[in-house]
Formats: C-alpha cells, sequence, structure tokens
C-alpha cells in the first residue's frame, strides 16, 4: 500500500510540477464558465439552472483528459520512469490504480474549483441543490471513465502525441457512438444498442437529475474494463506475459 | 517432479484474476441490462420529474378490470431519439404500479402496426431532422391508445415524454368514468362565440367533458351539471349574474374567467369594466376584481416584440411554478398559465368559507390605471404608474363554501387566458390549467395533481433591484472564467519557477 500511496504521491507532484497540470486545470475552468456565460448567455436567458453549464463538459474533457492521460506511461517509457517503477514491490495492478487515483484526485480538485458557478448562480436565482449534486456525480463519473480509456491508450503508446490523439479519438468515439448507426442506416435496434454504451447518452440521462443505478454501474464496469485492459498491457511490458 | 507447461502457481493466480475480472464485468453487464427493469434509481429533481405522481397510483388502484395500454411507435422515430425509450420506460412504471390489470403492449408501427394504429384513430406526423448537412423531414407515429371494458380513449401524438404522464394518467381517469362529466359554459362578453373564439379549448374539453353552453336571455343551469365554466364577464348581464349566484349558493363548482378593463385592440387604449352584475357574482364568491391593467417586466418571456429601449411588448405575464400556491391540488405541479392583459384580484378575509391565490406575480409588477395606454411607441406610459404601484398581485384565485355549503369557485383576472390567443403564443398550459381546476371543481383533488415531466427552472429573480443584479452577474461571471483560471495560471507560474530555483541550487 506504502507503494501505491508513493506513486500517487509522485504522480500528483508531477502534475503540479508541470506546466500541463496547470494549463488544463485553468483551460476547464475558464472555457466550462466562459461558455456558460458568454456563449449561452446565460442572464440574457433569465434561468435558474446549471443544465447548460454541465452539458459544455463532455466535450471539453474530451479534449483535455487525454493531454493529461498522454504523458502517464509514455513520458514514463521514454524517461526510463517504466524500469524504475518495475522493481517496486508493487503489483502491475496497483501501479494503475494509483496513476488512476491521481487523476481522480486531480479532477476533484478541478471541479472543487468550479463550486463558486453554481454558488454564484444561486445567489441570483433559486438552484435545486440535488440536481446539481447530481450533475456533479455525473461530471465526475465521466471524468474518471474518461481518464481510465486514457490511461488505457497511454499504456499502449510510446509517443505522448499518438497517445493524445488516439485517446480523443476514442473519447469522441464512445461518446457519440450512438450517431454511427443513424448515419449508416443500420436500424433501430442498433441505435438503442449503441446509446446503451454512449458516454454521452448516460451522462446525459444522469445530468437530468435521475441517479440511476444502471448508469452509475456501467460507468464502474467501464472504468474496470479499461483498467483491466491497462493493468494487462502493462504487465505484458513488464514482465512479457499477459497480466 | 515434472510441472506441467501453465499451471505454475502465477499462472494459476493470473488465471484466476482473468476470471474475477470477466465474472465482474458479466455480473455489471446484467446488472446494467435490468437495472432499469428493476427501478433503482432516485429521482432527484425538483419537481419529481421521473416519479410517478400519487395520484397515479391512486388511480391505478381503481383499476378492476384488464386495461390496456398500446404504444404505437416507428422505427424511424427510435433512430432519430431515445424519446421513445423514455416513454417506454415510464409505461414500465405504469404496467409495475397497477398490477395484473394493467398491460402495456409496444407496437411497432410498421405495415400490420401502422395501419392498425390508423383505424385507432392516430396519425403520423412530420418531424425534422437533422440529416448531414441539411434538414430532413420524416413521417412518423408516437401515439398512445387506452382500452378499458368497452371504452376508449386514444392520445393521436406525444411530442416529448414531458407531458406523457399527465396526459396518459387523465385518459385513465376517463376510461374509467362510464360517462364523461357534464359541465355548462356560459359566455358574458359581447360579441363573443363559444365556437369562435374559444373553438381551441372546446376542441380540448370536449372529448373529456360533454359541453352544454348555456345561451340566451335567462339561462338555466340545469340540476345534472357537474361545474360551471363562465368565460369572459365584461358584459355580465343581471340574468347571468342572478342564475350563476342561484347555482353556487346551492353549492354549485364554477371557474369563472373576468376582466377588471376592456382593451380597444384598434387604439390600444383601455377603459375600466363597470358592471355590477359582475361585482355582485364575484363578491358572492369573496373576491373583487380591480379595474387595472397588471404589468409584470421580470415575467413576461411570451411576448414576441420589444417597444423602443427594449421594454417587453406586448406587457403579458408569464407565471410558472414560482408564482404558484404549492398548498394547492390545482397549482401543486402545474406550469403556470400566460396572461393576457391580467387585472387584480381582491381576496376576501372569509366570514364564511376559504380561499387565497393560485397565482400570482411577481414582487415587481405594478399597475395602470385610467387613462390606460398601452400603445408600444409610448413605452414610458406603460411604467407610469409603477414607484405608485410596484407589489405582488393575485391574478387567479379560489375559494370554497363561501357561497354556499359545499360551493367551490376558482376566478382568474383575464378572460383572453382560456382564448384562441392560447394557439397563437403556444400556451398551451392554460388549458390545463382549465382541466385541472374543472377537476378539482368536481372534488377530484388527487387528480388535479397529476404532474407533468416538464423541466420548469425559476428565473434569476432572487435580486430585484437591476443594478446589483447585474453587478453580482458581472462578478460571478468575471470570476469564475477569468479570474479563478488566471489565479490558477499565477499558482502554476510560481510553483515552477519555486521548482525551477531549487533544481538550479541542487544542481549548484
Amino acid at each position: 500500500m506504502t507503494g501505491a500511496y508513493a506513486i500517487v504521491r509522485r504522480d500528483l507532484l508531477a502534475l503540479t510540477n508541470s506546466a500541463i497540470g496547470w494549463v488544463v486545470a485553468a483551460l476547464m475552468l475558464a472555457l466550462s464558465a466562459g461558455a456558460f456565460f458568454w456563449v449561452n448567455a446565460f442572464l440574457a436567458r433569465d434561468v435558474a439552472s446549471m443544465d447548460a453549464y454541465f452539458a459544455t463538459w463532455p466535450a471539453l474533457l474530451a479534449f483535455l483528459i487525454p493531454a493529461l492521460t498522454m504523458r502517464v506511461f509514455a513520458e514514463e517509457r521514454s524517461s526510463g520512469m517504466d524500469e524504475m517503477i518495475g522493481v517496486l514491490p508493487i503489483s502491475t495492478g496497483r501501479v494503475v490504480a494509483a496513476k488512476f487515483a491521481s487523476l481522480g484526485i486531480y479532477l476533484l480538485f478541478v471541479m472543487l474549483m468550479t463550486v463558486p458557478v453554481p454558488l454564484g448562480v444561486s445567489l441570483l436565482g433559486e438552484l435545486s441543490p440535488s440536481l446539481v449534486l447530481v450533475q456533479y456525480v455525473a461530471l465526475l463519473l465521466l471524468g474518471l471513465t474518461m481518464a481510465s480509456v486514457g490511461l488505457f491508450v497511454s499504456s499502449l503508446c510510446a509517443s505522448q502525441l499518438l497517445a493524445y490523439v488516439l485517446t480523443t479519438l476514442v473519447l469522441f468515439g464512445l461518446s457519440f457512438v450512438d450517431s454511427l448507426p443513424v448515419m449508416l442506416g443500420l436500424g433501430a435496434q442498433w441505435v438503442e444498442a449503441a446509446r446503451l454504451i454512449s458516454l454521452d447518452a448516460r451522462y446525459g440521462r444522469l445530468s437530468q437529475g435521475l441517479l440511476d443505478v444502471a448508469d452509475i454501474v456501467f460507468f464502474a464496469a467501464m472504468v474496470a474494463v479499461f483498467l483491466r485492459a491497462a493493468t494487462h498491457a502493462i504487465h505484458a511490458r513488464r514482465y512479457g506475459t499477459n497480466g | 517432479m515434472d510441472r506441467v507447461r501453465g499451471s505454475t502457481p502465477v499462472s494459476r493466480t493470473r488465471r484466476v484474476q482473468w476470471g474475477v475480472t470477466l465474472l465482474v464485468i458479466a455480473v455489471c453487464a446484467v446488472v446494467l441490462a435490468n437495472a432499469e427493469l428493476l427501478g433503482i434509481a432516485a429521482d432527484l429533481t425538483p419537481e419529481e420529474r421521473f416519479s410517478l405522481s400519487d395520484a397515479t397510483y391512486a388511480l391505478l388502484d381503481d383499476v378492476d378490470d384488464p386495461l390496456e395500454i398500446r404504444y404505437y411507435v416507428s422505427d424511424r422515430l427510435r433512430e432519430l431519439s431515445d424519446e421513445p425509450q423514455r416513454k417506454e420506460a415510464l409505461l414500465r412504471r405504469y404496467s409495475d404500479a397497477g398490477g395484473a390489470n394493467v398491460r402495456v403492449k409496444i407496437v411497432s408501427a410498421a405495415d400490420d402496426g401502422a395501419r392498425e394504429a390508423e383505424e385507432a384513430g392516430l396519425r403520423a406526423e412530420q418531424i425534422q431532422h437533422e440529416n448531414g448537412d441539411s434538414i430532413g423531414v420524416s413521417s412518423v407515429y408516437s401515439g398512445l391508445t387506452v382500452s378499458y371494458l368497452d371504452r376508449s380513449r386514444m392520445i393521436p401524438f406525444l411530442f416529448g415524454h414531458g407531458q406523457l404522464e399527465y396526459q396518459l394518467s387523465n385518459a385513465i381517469y376517463d376510461v374509467l368514468r362510464a360517462e364523461r362529466p357534464r359541465v355548462a359554459v356560459m359566455l358574458g362578453t359581447h360579441g363573443e362565440e363559444l365556437d369562435v373564439d374559444y373553438a381551441e379549448l372546446v376542441d380540448e374539453l370536449s372529448d373529456r367533458f360533454q359541453l352544454v353552453e348555456l345561451s340566451g336571455e335567462k339561462p338555466e343551469i340545469p340540476d345534472d351539471i357537474d361545474a360551471v365554466l363562465l368565460l369572459g364577464a365584461r358584459d355580465l348581464t343581471g340574468a347571468q349574474s342572478q342564475e350563476l349566484r342561484r347555482y353556487l349558493d346551492g353549492g354549485g363548482r364554477a371557474l369563472l374567467t373576468v376582466d377588471g378593463i376592456r382593451i380597444d385592440l384598434n387604439t390600444l387604449e383601455g377603459e375600466p369594466v363597470e358592471n355590477e352584475a359582475l361585482d355582485g357574482l364575484l363578491d358572492s364568491v369573496g373576491f373583487r376584481v380591480e379595474p387595472y391593467a397588471v404589468m409584470d417586466e421580470r415575467s413576461n418571456p411570451i411576448s414576441d416584440g420589444t417597444a423602443p429601449g427594449g421594454t417587453p411588448y406586448p406587457p403579458w405575464i408569464r407565471t410558472d411554478r414560482r408564482n404558484a400556491s404549492p398548498d394547492h391540488p390545482v397549482t401543486r405541479f402545474s406550469a403556470g398559465i400566460d396572461f393576457f392583459w391580467p387585472s387584480p384580484l381582491l381576496i376576501d378575509d372569509f366570514d364564511n368559507g376559504r380561499g387565497g391565490p393560485l397565482l400570482v406575480t411577481t414582487p415587481g409588477a405594478w399597475l395602470q390605471g385610467e387613462p390606460m395606454r398601452f400603445h408600444p411607441d409610448e413605452p414610458s406610459v406603460l411604467y407610469r404608474d409603477r414607484d405608485a404601484s410596484v407589489g405582488s398581485y393575485a391574478l387567479a384565485a379560489w375559494s370554497e363554501n363561501a357561497a354556499g355549503e359545499g360551493s367551490r369557485a376558482i376566478v382568474v383576472g383575464d378572460s383572453d387566458f382560456a382564448s384562441n390567443l392560447v394557439f397563437y403564443t403556444g400556451s398551451f398550459q392554460n388549458y390545463m390549467f382549465v382541466e385541472r381546476s374543472i377537476l378539482w371543481l368536481f372534488g377530484e383533488d388527487q387528480m388535479a395533481t397529476v404532474h407533468t415531466r416538464r423541466r420548469d427552472p425559476g428565473a434569476l429573480d432572487r435580486i430585484e433591484p437591476e443594478f446589483p443584479r447585474l453587478l453580482i452577474s458581472r462578478i460571478v461571471e468575471s470570476l469564475n472564467a477569468v479570474v479563478l483560471p488566471v489565479m490558477l495560471l499565477l499558482a502554476g507560474y510560481l510553483r515552477l519557477r519555486r521548482r525551477r530555483k531549487i533544481d538550479q541550487g541542487e544542481r549548484a
């Protein structure tokens, strides 16, 4: 456990000791609030609702999370740090979980920094606290799922740029997978099946205020699958065997 | 000892790990596929949008014989939207709540299904959708039929799932009753005709109620009437007033739509309505309508134009959940109503019976008295009496036992709210208010509370004065979109600079 804690601490320090950690956090705050207040003309619409704010996050995360995850394994591979971690008395699964935890803590920190948005809006109009809470839960689940996807892609790539591009593509694919059967004219059953695995559709349902076990299980399952796959990929590289 | 390849303790552990992972994923997949059916969800919306109303549960408890709900939906609509899935999820809840007597059948409206839908009276509607770079049009079915014994009702087309519970529960309520309730309609303004000025309302109500128009100089309200609807009362005659009072004194129930002013739409000037017969009628149920026009800039999103200076025009008023009484069945889950040229109501202290407001303006509303002028080229006139009259005004109110024992009345200070104007502004929630009111008048208090799933957030109205409101909103915007991100960047820059210095020191 000490080893995992050391990795979490090291990764968080790496995020705060690099420009990218601060720039990504600042971009998340500025773009989400800017889109909400100015692009969506919050004041002119005169509606006490955070729906438009949370609606901007999926696209934002799909662009910005890959910038955080691209370096996680790819950078370690290029700097030789992965060999050092390889000799630590800690399982590959714990290494991956620790790296995921550090990303989760980072996302939580960014979300905490967004709390002044609903607080400010509630000065102007009546917000439903329970609804905003569910919207934050939905955002956290979406962020964690996207981080797990990014970790998996990073575990496969030696190049950070390649990891960024691939993760962005995969995240947009997973978000809008339900549009594909429509474009291909595959029929209603395929569209409905694709909606079941669409990040955007699940996030949209949750952020309406319905805390559904199906959606929570979906996000948890996605995280489990991608972290397991990342563990498998790292383990295979670490020991030359399947994890 | 020989070791068999692949069965070392390490590889066995790996296999166990993989097995556990696959098992977890399989369990997740099963739960994922069935969780919605199990209904494991918490509805945390303030309007309880995803929960069935208590009224719906009570209604389904009354179903003693098999009741069938058939939902006809086109595959094309399933491809374009997840609305059919949402409707099906809601229908499953009806089926679960209703037990064995409530059956839900989803019918694909293709070929035989489309024929069946047409035979049931449903119609295909054209919907617009994105089709690559262009806008495509598809003709789709999304309607419902409800059958019970030899009675049936249909909902020709459901545009969203927002209204589904309201429409379906009311349809079930209708089929459970052997006879349609009788509602008498009386007109009290010269020159208005039921089938012309209130055609949309008649169309809406006649599916559910037997409408009986009371006309002539001395109208008589039959004994078997369940409720009376008075549409407009600017020229209410003494005979009409007397008959309505007789009916109410005997424990009758009435929805009275009245006006305190009369607007000439050619000159856009107004004058007070002076009608003693109307005053006497309202007095008998505990109200008075004042001869003023009410204006409320903070509740005016329905006006389609602006007067010079950005003033919303016409000065109509939209009320919503925030303006509605949460304690009365009619407005507990009401979406409010749109008012066109309303007048304020004064409410009695009620020596007999009880009553209160149903819908009120915001505290920033004001009145305009004589001379009344509403021309868009003179926006300053609209605000003329503002400082002297700013406050909150009741626009609709209710009373019970005020006229006679058992009597119930709802008064709305604007007869246009139920007229065909509704059709032009899309204010269809006004008809819903009429339906809820009629149900409450019948004594069906719980049925009046069936809610819709419409998202109904309030306005940014916590701070009334314009300047502090604008100032705070600018501070909130700048803080979140500029100050906090810049502070983060600054913090990052300082940390990186410190780090670099430490590194340089270590190197030195």
